[in-house]
Formats: C-alpha cells, structure tokens, sequence
C-alpha cells in the first residue's frame, strides 16, 4: 500500500517541478491553424480594389440567411470593383453565423474568406453584426491570415 | 477573579435553566453544553484544569454529541411548556433542594474559608499542599488507580455491559446472516 | 506543577501589580496571534491554489498584485460583500451562530501552543526550555495562555468544534447539509479518537501534558523518530480532522454540493472557511510540538534562538505535505473511511501506545 501512495505523491511532486503550460491568454496567444474559420475577411486585389462585385451569391448559399449585400453601380472612373457592380453595404450577423465556410466556397472571386479572428465576444449586439468597415482589409499594410490580427479596425 | 466567576456561574446558571424551559429539544442540548462549558470556565477558576479539559472533552464533546445527533435525527417537534404544579416539577424541585443540601453539607466538611474569601480544601487526598507537591494529573491519576481502584473498575464494567447490550439490542432485530 | 498554571490563565492570582502588566501581555499575544493566524489563513488559500495549479501544470491566481500576492485581499473583499444568501425555513439562531463557533474554535485551539521556550524577564535564570524555570521574575510564554495541560486543552476545543459543523448543517434546513453535517460529526468523532491516541505516545515519553515540557523532552531527538507511527497515524487522523482530501467527505463537493456549509453564503461560508484553513496550521503546529521538537533548531549547529522562524518553518513544511497530499489522493467511499478509522488507525494507535508504555516502564 505504501509504495502506492509514495508512487502518487511522487507524480505529482514532478508534476509540480515542471513548467506549467499555461498560455496567458489575452497577452499570449497560441497561433491560429491556417484553415481556420473565424470571422470574414473581405480581400483587395494588390492594386486596392475590392474583389467584391456584388453578386450576393454568398447571401445566397448562406444557410442561415446571415448575409446581408447591397449591390450599387461602379463610377466607371473611380472604381471601387473591378466588375459592373460592387457592395456598396456588406453585413454579417455574426450572432447568427455557423462560421460554415459557404460564403467562401460560392463567391466567384473569392472575395470573402474565414479567417483566423475567434475572440468575438462583445458586451453590445448592434457591434456583432459586422459591416463592411469591419471585415474589408486594411490597405495598405495588410497582413495575411494567419498573422495575429486578420481584418481592420472592429 | 471574582467577577470571572460570577461570570461563569451566571452562564452555567443559565444554561442549566434553558435545559429546563427549552421547547426544543435541541435547544435543551445545547444549552447543557453551555452548562457544562461554564462549569469547566468555573473547575479553571479553581486551577482544576486536568478536570476542567476532561469535563469539555468527555461531557461537552463526547456525550453531548451523540445526544445532539439522535435529537437533530429524530428531531421531536415542540415540547409542550410544563405547568408549575404538575407532579414532575415538584417531585424534580425536592430533588434538586435535597441534591444541594446534600453537596454544600459534604463540601463543607472539608474546606475552610479564610479571611481574604478564598476558599481552601484542607483535608483530603486532593488538599492544595498535596497536590501542589505531585501535579494535578498525578494526584488524580494515583487517587483514582489506589484509593478509588473498585469504583472506578465497577464504572468501567457498566459501561461495558452498556457497550455490549447497546451492541445486542441493535443487532437481534436482523435476521442471522 | 499547579504554579505556572496560576501565572497562565488565572493571572497572577493576589499579586496586585501584576495583574495589569499580564493582562497587557495576554492581550498583545492575543491581538497578535490573531492577526498572524487569520493572515496565514487567508496566504494558506492562496498556497493551496497555487501548490494545485502547479500539480495540474498551471500558474494559478496572478492576476492580483504581483504573483497573485493580493488574491487573499481580494477574496476576502468578495466575500464580505456578497449576498448572504440564506434558505428558508432555516432555525435563525443557529444558523447565525454555527460559523462564527467554527471559526472561533479553529482560533481557540491555537492558544495553548508554544512557538518558542519561554523567555525570563528580571528573573534570576535565562531562558530555559521548562517553564517552571524563572524565579523571582517574569515569565514570557510564547503561548497565549500557558497551561500544564495544554495538549487537553486543544483536544476538548477540537471536540467542540463539531457542534459548529453539525448545527450548522442541521440549522440550513437543507438535505446536503444535514447529511454532509451527518458524515461530518461521525468521522470527526472517530477520527479524534485515534488523534488522541496518536498524542499519547509523545505524551507517555515525555510525561507531561504541557506543550513545553514536551517539546523540551525532544531535545536531542525529536519524538518523530521516536515514534514514527504516532506521527503518521497523527496526520493521517489530522487530515481527516481537518476535513481534507482524501478524507474530505463531509465537503464532497461531487456528491453533496458543499456538505455542511452548502447552504452558507457570503461570510458565513467565509467563516468555515477560515477555521478550516486556520484547522491546519493549528494541525500542523500540533504535530511540529509533539513530533518535530517544536521551535528547536533542526539542525544541531543553527540557533536556537530563531525559534519562532524554526518553529514556523516546520508547520510550513507540514502544511504543504498536507497540500500535496490533497491534490494527489482520491476521495475515500464513506464506509471504507469508518472502517479505516475504526479498524486501521484506532488499534494501531492502541498497539503504539501499548509498546511505548512498555518502553517507558522498562527504561
């Protein structure tokens, strides 16, 4: 009986001279695996335009209808799209999204992807639902997903 | 010291009467314990404190507990204040006068009151010179295995036979395994 | 024998002047062993959260002041600020007063423990390890009250610190309560059982009841090596005393809530848990008295005169053995712990009384 109960005090007395494993979570984080499906992103082409045409076929495949998309014509000079259209209003009600990855795999110019960002928690519903403003990419000085920080400014 | 132990006895005394006029049961025990607490305070004023301590552990902690356990367990409802002439009040008030008449008589035979108020035992195996000279514990611990030998043996064998009768009577009612 | 009783408790009986000048000094070490004990209560939680996070490879509080230092403040500011929510039907007087007696009894206990030999003031003789040696002058203890039968004494307030556990689980008006009381008093009254029996051994070697004068009668060699089974026996019941893992059945927060204290909030709980945490050091520092020669140096060629810092370090030492212990052993089924106490402890503790005995008559 007693080489058991040493044996026990023994595991746990190396237990305690080990490094803990704890991560400081809001200072430290572990990094994001890369296929991760966090909040969206929307991306630029390199030379600033948005990828986004407007299409709404993410609205469409959504499965929980989360997607809301407000097409408006280019100004032929000042374009802010490539194509005919772009978004002029983009919003997703992160309360309502499954984080599926639908969106993405139907977007024809692969404008929205997930990306790493997870800590969405807020203490106001009006500021989960995510507009165009949160989820564009920064430009310049973007950097890729699976960096630390994915969108722009919340 | 004094004010000490008009202290104590105060809270014995009114230990001892929230025994009596508790209506619940509980409260009636705890109230012993008060009691006996109290007591062991006044056995410290008398630098009996070998007695002191064993009045807390055998009495406040060993047998009140088991009192106070069965009395949480089956816990009895109310109990039903007593009218000054029933026949238990008076039959329990002439024992407890002739109890006191009886302790002060014995106590008084062997102690002598000196002029600054303090009492002292003069005679007897437990006289203050005696037991000054050998301890407490010893004194008592050699009173009880000498003088006092068969009672105490005989208080032993009580309560051995109250042991193994409490062990039958809880044992016949079950059927032989 | 009678004598240094009377200059302890029942101060200085006669002799007018001293009366105020011991008094003041019972009234310092009082004050004072309060707040050292509630202060180590309160560091005593944090240790444990800290010495369990570590087992489980985290880092524990630390969020509080550096390293978690403030954590105690903050819990106990939490505490005392809470709801003090209570069930209905519940018997008011005692449930008021069952935690104030548990924390108090776990305090009481403390008194009659000597943290180091007792200092001569004025007197003719220095200090020495036995009380009775300071003529003509003041005697400093280092106990709250100084009395020849001090290990009784800590053997009656423990058996009165049952009440608090049971009336309080009774008074709740709750199942958890009342049951985890049940289990609570029946393993305290086994377990004290083999405590006192344990405590004999270093009694019997050492022929007295007064803390001192054992710890005196280690000089040279502890009682634990004397009595090695006395001092495992004494932490095993100590740990069960104490309520804590692997006897923590009382609590046994998987099967009762919280046990006897499920239905205190706020600081009525804080109570509880106060006098159990102090339950330890005053477990501890018992053991460190009878077995580990007290407030002696552990080393031969160390000072004696740290006694105190010795002192305190062994019952830390103890502490944290117990903390270990905790956050390594499973919790015990509840007849296998009867059974333990009953048919394990007890008639080893009965044996090793037996043969010390024998040792002691022989010698």
């Amino acid at each position: 009986m007693f080489r058991e109960l040493i044996g026990g005090l023994r595991i746990t007395m190396q237990a305690m001279l080990r490094k803990p494993l704890t991560i400081q979570y809001p200072e430290e984080q572990r990094p994001v695996p890369p296929r991760a499906r966090g909040r969206h992103i929307l991306h630029r082409y390199d030379n600033g335009l948005e990828k986004c045409i407007g299409c709404e076929l993410c609205s469409g495949a959504c499965p929980v209808g989360c997607i809301y998309v407000l097409p408006a014509a280019n100004d032929p000079a000042h374009p802010v799209s490539p194509g005919e259209r772009f978004a002029e209003r983009y919003e997703i009600n992160l309360m309502r999204c499954i984080y599926c990855g639908y969106c993405a795999e139907a977007c024809p110019t692969e404008a929205i992807t997930l990306g790493p960002r997870l800590d969405l928690a807020d203490y106001k519903r009006e500021r989960l639902v995510a507009t165009k403003a949160d989820l564009l990419e920064a430009w310049p000085g973007f950097r890729p997903p699976g960096g630390a920080a994915g969108g722009g400014p919340r | 010291m004094t004010a000490l132990f008009g202290v104590a006895a105060g809270i014995a005394f009114l230990g001892a009467l929230g025994v009596v006029l508790a209506r619940r049961t509980l409260y009636s025990a705890l109230s012993l314990i008060v009691n006996m607490m109290a007591l062991a305070v006044l056995f410290l004023l008398l630098d009996a404190q070998f007695l002191a301590a064993v009045q807390v552990i055998v009495y406040a902690g060993a047998v009140m507990v088991l009192f106070v356990f069965i009395i949480a367990l089956l816990s009895p409802g109310a109990q039903e204040r007593l009218r000054p002439l029933e026949l238990r009040v008076v039959v329990g008030a002439a024992a407890a006068v002739l109890f006191t008449v009886v302790v002060v008589r014995l106590t008084l035979n062997g102690i002598t009151v000196t002029a600054s108020g303090h009492f002292h035992g003069v005679i007897g195996p437990f006289a203050p010179a005696l037991v000054d000279r050998h301890g407490q514990v010893q004194t008592l611990g050699e009173q009880l295995f000498t003088t006092y030998l068969l009672p105490f043996e005989i208080t032993s064998l009580l309560l051995l036979v109250a042991a193994v009768g409490a062990v039958h009577l809880a044992r016949s009612r079950r059927p032989e395994p | 024998m009678a004598g240094d009783g009377r200059r302890g408790v029942i101060l200085a009986i006669g002799s007018g002047i001293n009366v105020p000048l011991t008094l003041l000094i019972a009234l310092v070490k009082g004050v004072l062993l309060l707040v050292v004990l509630l202060t180590t209560a309160a560091y005593l939680v944090l240790a444990e959260r800290k010495v369990s996070a570590r087992i489980q490879l985290r880092i524990g509080p630390n969020r509080v002041g550096p390293g978690g230092f403030l954590q105690p403040a903050a819990d106990a500011v939490k505490l005392i600020f809470k709801e003090a929510a209570a069930p209905e039907g519940r018997d008011r007087l005692l449930f008021e007063l069952a935690p104030g007696l548990a924390a108090a009894m776990a305090l009481f206990a403390f008194a009659t423990i000597p943290i180091n030999q007792t200092i001569c003031i004025n007197g003719r003789g220095g200090a020495g390890p036995l009380s009775a040696a300071c003529p003509g002058g003041l005697a400093l203890h280092w106990d709250l009250a100084h009395l020849n039968i001090g290990l009784l004494f800590i053997l009656a307030i423990t058996s009165i610190g049952v009440y608090a556990i049971f009336i309080g689980g009774w008074a709740s008006n709750s199942k958890y309560a009342l049951l985890g009381a049940l289990r609570s008093s029946a393993q305290l009254i086994s377990y004290e059982m083999a405590v006192s029996f344990a405590v004999i051994g270093p009694v019997l070697l050492s022929g007295s009841l007064d803390l001192e004068r054992v710890v005196g009668a280690q000089h040279g060699l502890w009682f634990v090596f004397l009595q090695p089974l006395a001092f495992l026996l004494y932490l095993t019941a100590g740990l069960a005393e104490t309520n804590r893992l692997p006897f923590d059945l009382p609590e046994a927060e998987g099967e009762l809530g919280a046990g006897y204290h499920t239905e205190m909030a706020g600081m009525r709980f804080g109570m509880y848990f106060v006098g159990e945490y102090v339950n330890m050091v005053t477990v501890a520092a018992i053991a460190t008295t009878l077995f580990l020669g007290g407030w002696m140096a552990p080393l031969f060629f160390l000072p004696n005169w740290l006694g105190p810092i010795w002192f305190a370090a062994k019952v830390g030492l103890l502490i944290f053995v117990m903390l270990w212990i905790r956050w390594t052993y499973p919790r015990l089924r509840y007849d296998r712990l009867m059974q333990f106490g009953w048919k394990v402890l007890l008639p080893l503790g009965l044996a090793n009384i037996v043969v010390t005995a024998v040792f002691v008559a022989l010698r």
